[in-house]
């Protein structure tokens, strides 16, 4: 099982900012001076698009201002300076109603790794949720420190089942990556409501509804390849069950919620530890004397947690958060660790890219590595004069973001931000017309779609 | 058969086949006529012909059927200036009068004066710059400096100059107001030349916030407020705003502006 650390020392602030979620920012319930304790709500917004926040540690309130965030803008936040001798908080389970569930959820602030609340996922306003996925292909978003890998099989496993209740959906999946052997084997042969779990991978057009009717159970474990990027939902759906997802939509539209293991852990702690979600395991690479997965509460700043991990290595030249490839480069290591943070990664100055992108030389390396079968090299061509239709006609919506092309790019191409950016400019463009409208009637493919 | 037999031969039937295809034109264009007002072509006649769509139609040729046919104000070509108002106007029968011309104005002297937050490596414009972390300069206001005003201008009017801010030519410029449209941060504002004050500053944050980034940027310290004669002045968010109905450009504000963001032409 992945080891997961503990950090001990407590840092000398948390910033915890009022937005760490897709949606609407939340309103600060503290004012300057106050004392709070451990998981007592400090931002709380009455839309249905925004998820509650919570203090992390017992102190007192030093400021409330703008403050860096992990996404790169600023957010406005609750600074937070913990005090010695705060009374430990004592967590009650709580004993919760069906029909309570998703607002359970909203208050004790999940949050999907990819920033929707999660109860948005589950109860999505005016669409019906028949299948719930929790994501587990990354070990990077392991959700929280367990002592033996059959108790993280089986929290998941209790996780899922609320998750279903709370969506109203009647069947669920777990999905493991196929090269995790720690996973499945935690998972393999687990008793559960009576059956034994079998884990089943995803082959050719042996989708999971398949797997539902061959081993007769509304709750399967799967495992497919290892895919990642920022916008994988729509790909990861039609992978595990075979919908396609159009332009403009999301999962939800095809009546599929997709949860990751941080979040179900997060939801099984605030059902069976009564805990709102504080803490989150950020996995920590790159430079650093001793890169380990590591326990941290929410609001963090980067320095403690690399100070945790034993300091920089040399001099730091780029600090990436959420993966080296996917991430966002930091400007600044006093970014807190937010709800949506799962990894941090650390460059040495000589490792950092500065060279000036020349032209591309047509080696076509960014076509081989792309996951989606898109032509990077094309559409970076057509993003960069501006002819955005055309690269709308080439599929670019299908791009999962997950920035091989620009990796291996021996001209150094900024591929992957010329793509984003002609996506933005699409999505602008569109974002007049209904999204059922436009994917039918201009025939815009996304994940196949006609 | 000699020469000129031949040359006679090929000039009938080329002249005998240029004049039946000219009749079955002359017919055809008579049997599948569609009726235009003739006034719509004289105006397209008179318009610039650019097609740079800032009178918010499709091309001038669509601005001249709208103007003609549903009334569309006549003073919407911003690019042909008053002659082509006038022009238009003499077309249609209708009186008109001239209104100022108005130019972009950039709302920030930041440039060089404000410091970056990291180092920029990525495609040179501002929209994508302010994808990454809303731009690397320390104010999210400002102008990014990344020229995206100088590729929307269809005249070739904005240049970035030597402290990394736009510069507008008014010589070239036509008001047609793409660069104001497409800037990411909304820097640019359009101002009349006989407006002489401006405030060269666009940042909402705090005064310490801004003095902390920018030598140059408005604190909001509302002295200029105070000691305007004319309670033209007012600050909104930390940010002065000149009514420039009541303005004077009597040059007290500028003199009394701590961080010399008030300019006066």
């Amino acid at each position: 099982m992945t080891k997961v650390n503990i950090m001990k020392n407590m840092p000398e602030k948390v910033i915890i900012p009022l937005k760490q979620h897709d949606g609407s920012i939340c309103e600060p319930l503290v004012k300057k001076g106050d004392m709070v304790c451990e998981g007592q709500k400090i931002g709380e917004c009455g839309s249905y698009d925004s998820a509650s926040v919570h203090s992390s540690v017992s102190g007192e309130v030093v400021s409330i201002e703008e403050a860096p965030h992990p996404s790169g803008n600023k957010v406005n936040s609750v600074v937070i300076q913990p005090s010695e001798d705060a009374e430990c908080v004592d967590f009650k389970p709580k004993d919760v109603p069906v029909s309570e569930l998703a607002n359970l959820i909203k208050d004790a602030g999940i949050v999907e790794h990819y920033g929707t609340p999660t109860h948005m996922v589950l109860k999505p306003e005016g669409k019906n949720i028949d299948t719930v996925l929790v994501n587990a292909t990354s070990s990077e978003w392991i959700g929280g420190h367990y002592d033996t890998p059959s108790q993280y099989s089986s929290q998941v496993l209790d996780a899922l089942k609320l998750l279903m209740k709370a969506a109203g959906a009647s069947r669920g999946a777990i999905v493991l990556r196929n090269d995790d052997l720690e996973s499945i084997s935690a998972f393999d042969g687990l008793n559960f409501d009576g059956k034994n779990i079998t884990v089943a991978p995803l082959v050719g057009k042996r989708k999971v509804k398949y797997y539902f009717k061959d081993m007769a159970s509304d709750i399967v474990v799967v495992s497919q390849d290892h895919i990642y990027g920022r916008k994988i939902l729509d790909l990861f759906t039609y992978n595990v069950t075979g919908r396609k997802v159009s332009f403009g939509c999301d999962p939800t539209d095809v009546g599929v919620a997709i949860c990751s293991v941080k979040s179900a852990k997060a939801l099984y702690d605030a059902v069976n530890a009564g805990k709102p979600y504080i803490e989150t395991v950020v996995s920590v690479s790159g430079k650093v004397k001793d890169p380990q997965k590591i326990l941290v509460r929410i609001g963090t700043p980067f320095k403690d947690v690399i100070e945790a991990c034993g300091g920089y290595i040399g001099e730091a030249g780029k600090l990436i958060a959420n993966g080296a490839i996917t991430g966002v480069a930091q400007y600044t290591d006093d970014v807190p660790v937010s709800k949506t943070t799962t990894s941090i990664f650390v460059q040495s100055v000589d490792e950092v890219v500065r060279g000036e992108s020349v032209a591309c030389i047509h080696c076509a390396r960014c076509v081989d590595v792309c996951p989606v079968n898109l032509v990077p090299s094309r559409l970076t061509a057509l993003a960069d004069q501006g002819r955005f239709d055309e690269c709308r006609q080439m599929h670019i919506m299908n791009c999962v973001e997950c920035g091989r092309c620009a990796a291996v790019c021996p001209s150094k191409i900024h591929v992957l931000q010329l793509i984003r950016y002609a996506k933005s400019s699409i999505e602008k463009a569109y974002e007049d017309f209904a999204p059922k409208q436009s994917s039918t009637n201009l025939k815009l493919g996304c994940c196949g779609g006609e | 058969m000699t020469l000129t037999t031949l040359l006679i031969q090929a000039m009938a039937t080329l002249g005998g086949l240029g004049l039946v295809i000219g009749i079955m034109l002359i017919a055809a264009s008579k049997l599948f006529k569609v009726e235009t007002n003739p006034l719509v072509e004289e105006v397209v006649e008179v318009l610039p012909g650019a097609n740079c769509g800032a009178c918010g139609f499709a091309g001038c040729a669509d601005f001249a059927e709208r103007v003609v046919n549903e009334n569309a104000p006549l003073d919407g070509c911003p690019v042909g200036g008053f002659e082509t108002v006038k022009e238009i106007g003499g077309i249609l029968g209708q009186e008109v009068s001239e209104a100022e011309k108005e130019y972009p104005y950039l709302r920030c002297n930041g440039g060089i004066h404000c410091v970056d937050r990291f180092d920029y490596v990525g495609i040179e414009d501002c929209t994508a710059v302010i994808m990454l972390s809303d731009g690397e300069k320390g104010c999210n206001y400002g102008c990014m400096g990344r020229g995206t005003c100088v590729r929307a201008c269809p005249f070739d009017a904005i240049t970035i100059g030597e402290d990394r801010l736009p510069i507008v030519n008014k010589n070239l410029c036509k008001s047609c107001g793409l660069c104001i449209e497409a800037c990411p941060n909304e820097v640019l504002m359009f101002a009349k030349d006989s407006e002489k004050v401006h405030v060269q500053c666009n940042s909402h944050d705090k005064g310490k916030a801004v003095k902390a980034v920018c030598e140059i940027g408005c604190i909001g310290c509302k002295i200029c407020e105070k000691n305007c004669p004319e309670e033209a002045i007012t600050v909104t968010k930390f940010l002065a705003e000149i009514d420039q109905d009541k303005c004077t450009a009597c040059g007290i504000c500028v003199e009394k502006c701590p961080q010399k963001c008030i300019e006066i032409k």
